[in-house]
């Protein structure tokens, strides 16, 4: 059963995230370009939640050590040599959801 | 055609194109230009150094835009929750925390800047050198925001005053705390600073107080502090990236010395931290406002990671990992309670732990504080007996003991077994609270048996015997030296009326 609902997540707005459990995995989700996408929400340096930093500009900022990254892939902008783990997104009927088994 | 091509340039090309600026030397030999004593051990050609990556990448003009950012962001909480009358509503034993926090930290970052501009100098590759001047700005900005901040503070509480005159005083404290860090962050040559300061200290511990304890000061409503460390902590990721290319570096051409120097560097670092942030997420933060023990934080922060990347490196764990791990259940209740009952000879205020902050170390420590209540019951039981506001009834009178390492109180082991012990080196007999202090002084003994601490002073007609000297020595007067945080106005040490 690996999609599961994002529960209360639907009504996510361009430009914003949010994190969520799925399946009891910290989830980021952000909505950029009217795509979502979800991520582990912990940071490559020191698994500092990235929901806490900032999401400008179509880059994730992390709160604790500035590790920025690119929200549309996860990949690091810097440095460039981390990245986000990524996971697949769907929506269906006005919900998102996610499959933490799985890459976008 | 170039100028365009250069105008054209990602931001990432950039910096591959100016990190790297070394250059071959023709009329000078490398080895005058960079001298093992300054550069550090083991000397080795500049090829060995050229892979040489800091991954996080930063130019002069994205750092002073970011720090710039960072400035306004601290003047403004500064400006709306840094009056006298925000730190009032505080509780009183975190402004304790506060305070040990003030002095240890900003002189040492201040110390930290002058070993960050050791490497900016001697360090062995440009893209280190440039990183560690980085790291040495990043210093003088840890030192001036907390003296800034805390200075404001002082015509409320002189106990604030300790924020500037810690390292400067003879203090029991200040003398551990500067044998500390004369070594890791004065003396230290790039190398040594790299792996002891970036690798273990900024890498291994401070998410402690970055992170672990940024959070409960947020749960206290002290959103000053909170701000403040983390403005500090955003600086880290960039200059703490020195210590892994060193390490990694070093452990290729001398595994040995690098596994050396990061034993050394974790056991010393780790009292530091055992002192100055397991006291204040134990026992200076309130009980409603606490998440997780210092042991937790210590687990989740440092213990998983630092191992991790210990491996990654390929090295061991400390082959003291036994009695480290058994000093994480013990050493901080012992150096607390040792100080408790010493506190006029430190900077601030201590509390006891009533019923309900020792039933949650009971759960937190469920091996260990068995052995400590005890020792609280005699501390409450004498609080019980004269009523608030007697300080001498629970306070020591003959000086104590003090390691001959780390020079803090012999306080390894458990209260019914005291690791201290005793070695003789010629004609002087030296005391250490463990086997690690031992060892330590043992591999480099020149270096550390002409330092006295505070008993040797005493016996050498350096510092007073009596106490009420003695803490004139320290630096104190009645009117900064700690006290019980409460004055002993406990609600369970009120005597029963008749």
């Amino acid at each position: 059963m690996p999609w599961c609902k994002a529960e209360g997540m639907g009504d996510l707005w361009e430009g914003e995230m949010r994190s969520c459990k799925v399946e009891g995995n910290p989830v980021l989700l952000l909505k950029q370009a009217g795509r979502v996408h979800a991520y582990a929400d912990r940071c490559a340096h020191q698994a500092v939640p990235m929901s806490e930093g900032r999401f400008r500009d179509g880059v994730l900022t992390c709160r604790a050590h500035e590790y920025a990254y690119d929200a549309a892939t996860g990949a690091g902008i810097n440095p460039g040599n981390v990245r986000l783990r990524a996971y697949a997104t769907k929506s269906e009927a006005g919900e998102i959801w996610v499959d933490t088994t799985r890459a976008p | 055609m170039k100028d365009e091509a250069t105008r054209s340039l990602k931001r990432e090309q950039w910096h591959d194109l100016a990190r790297k600026l070394d250059w071959g030397f023709s009329y000078v030999d490398a080895k005058d230009v960079f001298p093992e004593a300054m550069s550090g051990t083991p000397w080795l050609s500049h090829q060995d150094w050229a892979d040489w990556d800091e991954p996080y990448r930063t130019s002069y003009t994205e750092y002073v835009s970011s720090q710039v950012a960072k400035e306004a962001s601290v003047n403004a909480v500064r400006e709306a929750i840094g009056r006298p009358e925000d730190f009032a509503r505080l509780e009183r034993p975190w402004l304790s925390a506060l305070k040990l926090h003030s002095a240890t930290l900003p002189l040492a970052e201040f110390a930290a800047a002058i070993g960050n501009l050791r490497a900016a100098r001697f360090g062995r590759d440009s893209a280190w050198r440039t990183t560690a001047a980085f790291g040495a700005m990043d210093e003088f900005r840890h030192t001036q925001i907390p003296l800034l901040l805390m200075h404001g503070l002082l015509p409320w509480d002189p106990q604030f005053d300790w924020t500037h005159k810690f390292f400067h005083s003879e203090n029991w404290v200040a003398v551990a705390g500067r044998h500390l860090a004369d070594e890791l962050l004065l003396c230290a040559n790039p190398i040594e600073f790299a792996v002891g300061t970036n690798f273990v200290f900024e890498t291994g511990f401070t998410n402690l107080q970055f992170i672990g304890l940024s959070s409960l000061a947020r749960n206290t409503g002290d959103r000053m502090f909170e701000n403040m460390v983390n403005s500090i902590q955003t600086d880290e990721a960039r200059h703490a990236q020195i210590g892994k290319p060193v390490l990694a570096t070093l452990v290729k051409h001398d595994p040995e010395y690098a596994q050396y120097l990061v034993d050394k560097w974790f056991w010393r670092s780790w009292h530091f931290f055992a002192v100055v942030t397991g006291f204040a997420m134990d026992y200076l933060t309130p009980v409603r406002d606490r998440t997780a023990s210092f042991k937790e934080f210590m687990q989740e922060w440092v213990l998983g990671q630092f191992q991790a990347s210990l491996e990654e490196m390929g090295l061991k764990r400390p082959w003291y990992w036994d009695t480290f791990l058994a000093s994480l259940d013990n050493y901080h209740h012992m150096v607390y309670a040792s100080a408790y009952t010493y506190r006029a000879t430190v900077w601030f205020d201590m509390v006891v732990p009533g019923p309900e902050e020792r039933a949650w170390l009971r759960e937190k420590y469920p091996d260990s504080w068995p052995e400590f209540e005890p020792i609280w019951d005699r501390i409450s039981e004498r609080w019980k007996e004269v009523g608030p506001e007697v300080e001498w009834h629970t306070h020591g009178a003959t000086p104590v003991g003090f390691c001959a390492l780390c020079q803090m109180v012999l306080c390894e082991g458990a209260p019914g077994n005291n690791h201290a012990r005793v070695i003789r080196r010629g004609t002087d007999a030296h005391i250490f609270c463990s086997e690690p202090c031992q060892w330590l002084f043992e591999k480099e003994p020149d270096r550390y048996e002409g330092h006295k601490d505070v008993v040797k002073r005493i016996l050498a007609g350096e510092a007073p015997a009596n106490l009420l000297q003695l803490l004139r020595h320290f630096g104190l007067s009645p009117g900064d030296w700690g006290r019980d945080a409460h004055r002993g106005h406990y609600p369970w040490a009120k005597r029963e009326a008749g």
